[in-house]
């Protein structure tokens, strides 16, 4: 086994996924061999970040001081309310306090909040970059593998990156035009259709419509341009329309999706 | 007259056996065993790890003993196992290549139910797969697949023909998909078995008995035949893909 084989199986090896074999594989390689060892602990390293970020709650302190305030509060309301009587003056005074704590306590909390939140979005802007860093690692290190399920789980990955690079995108079109399986080809189309806007993207969807012979694929070629409204597709469709070997129930769908885009 | 008995019995035996000849071969350093044939392919566990074709359950070329020593000139392959199959080890892959005409008899293979398997049926033959527990392909061109007592990941395709998947316990490791063009897709799972279940069906209908909590996704496609719903509040994916046919999910029961 060599270091990319190893690499593949880290993400396998950390979640204890790995049979007998491969898992003495992996530790003997790791043992021996330091960029691997690197790679290892910097997958675990990130993966813990991850799982650390937790939601933004208000400190307990606050609510705690809040929850005090507010009996006192309530309690000055009762107090007032019992002297109802007693000049307006006095009731005005103590809903202005009312007013004035609450406001005291608002603006403590922006205030407060601001000042962790400025800290964590660098922090959380930091992981999302390593975040897609690390799905772009693993698509392009999983995508042409042996096995079609590791192949699946990398166009998987690829389709969770927000904003994919160009790298990303090639290697998506390229699974789509070829693949053994059609199950990743299909996928591969799927997670194209998310990136539709991408003028690259959108032209290779357009020419592999022209080329395909696959029916299923066909038909989810033609679904993601209708669609996105791809005028460029009609050409395509009524060439398929014509040719004497597309089964009817493909040109009944045809037919159906033509009627969507003109 | 007992003794007798016994030495006809184990002669009867050991001349059995040797007449037999089983083909079996080790699978240490294998990860998968990539099958191919026109015939049909029968896939079956075996406790030991090695690959192996009983003669009692396939055909095997009646000139094996006078060819010995010679080999047959083809030109779809080395038939090295006198079985009309090549095996052929390539780094850690198993190829094992069918090389018989359609019509002949079954190929039916006995492996480790943990390897890895990947078969491909070329003909109009059927794939039947049971009770293995590791990631399965296959890919049916014109004939029905069966995938009984497996749990994942599988990847199957089919052209023509029915497939049925039993799922005895569902994998969550990999996403799964199953596309068919013509002929119905039908798949059992356990009713407590958690899945995030995409279909697709184009021209067909999709039916289930299980509780499927739908989500109303922006990036799922405008066309009504699309449905992605979480069963048991979600879990493993699970593609399937159906042009002209039906897609039935069951409860396993």
């Amino acid at each position: 086994m060599n270091c990319k084989d190893i690499v593949n199986l880290i993400n396998d090896y950390k979640y204890n996924n790995l049979d007998y074999t491969n898992k003495t594989l992996v530790e003997e390689h790791l043992k021996s061999c330091s960029s691997c060892t690197q790679i290892h602990q910097e997958f675990i390293h990130l993966i813990d970040t991850i799982n650390q970020v937790q939601e933004e709650l208000p400190d307990k302190d606050l609510e705690l001081n809040f929850n005090a305030m507010l009996a006192k509060e309530k309690l000055a309301l009762k107090t007032s309310k019992s002297i109802a009587f007693k000049p307006k003056k006095k009731v005005l005074k103590s809903i202005l306090q009312v007013a004035a704590t609450i406001l005291l306590m608002i603006s403590c909390y922006v205030l407060g909040s601001y000042k962790d939140r400025a800290s964590k979005a660098k922090e959380i802007a930091f992981l999302k970059q390593e975040k897609t860093e690390m799905q772009t690692v693993a698509t392009l290190s999983l995508i042409d593998n042996e096995s079609a399920s590791k192949r699946l789980q990398a166009v998987s990955y690829a389709k969770d990156i927000a904003q994919p690079n160009n790298e990303i995108l090639s290697v998506l079109i390229a699974k789509m035009k070829n693949d053994k399986h059609t199950n990743v080809r299909l996928a591969a189309t799927n997670a194209l259709a998310k990136f539709a806007k991408n003028t690259m993207v959108r032209q290779a969807l357009i020419k592999a419509l022209k080329t395909e012979e696959n029916a299923n694929m066909q038909i989810e070629l033609i679904q993601i341009l209708v669609d996105i409204e791809e005028k460029q597709v009609i050409p395509s469709m009524e060439k398929l329309l014509q040719n004497k070997e597309t089964p009817n129930y493909i040109k009944d769908h045809i037919k159906l999706e033509l009627k969507q885009i003109i | 007259m007992k003794n007798k008995i016994f030495t006809t019995f184990a002669l009867l035996i050991i001349t059995a056996t040797a007449f037999a000849q089983d083909y079996s071969m080790s699978l240490k350093g294998i990860t998968k065993v990539i099958i191919s044939s026109e015939t049909t392919i029968v896939v079956k566990p075996h406790d030991s790890i090695t690959f192996l074709m009983k003669a009692s359950e396939n055909y095997r070329n009646p000139n094996a003993e006078k060819s010995k020593g010679l080999k047959k000139i083809s030109g779809s392959g080395d038939d090295n196992t006198n079985y009309g199959v090549e095996v052929i080890k390539e780094g850690t892959l198993l190829i094992v290549k069918g090389l018989r005409e359609r019509r002949a008899s079954n190929l039916v293979i006995h492996l480790p139910k943990n390897m890895n398997i990947s078969v491909e049926s070329l003909a109009n033959n059927e794939i039947y797969i049971d009770g293995f527990s590791a990631e399965v392909e296959t890919i049916n061109h014109h004939g029905e697949t069966l995938l009984a007592n497996i749990n994942g990941p599988i990847v199957a395709e089919n052209g023509n023909g029915n497939i049925t998947v039993i799922f005895s316990t569902l994998n969550q490791l990999y996403p799964m998909s199953i596309v068919a063009d013509n002929g119905d897709i039908d798949i059992r799972m356990p009713q407590d078995a958690s899945a995030t279940i995409i279909s697709k069906t184009p021209r067909g209908e999709f039916y289930s008995d299980f509780d499927i909590e739908v989500i109303n996704e922006s990036s799922i496609q405008k066309n009504k035949r699309s449905v992605k719903g979480k069963i048991n509040k979600g879990g493993v994916e699970i593609s399937i893909q159906n042009l002209k046919g039906n897609i039935y999910l069951r409860q396993l029961k």
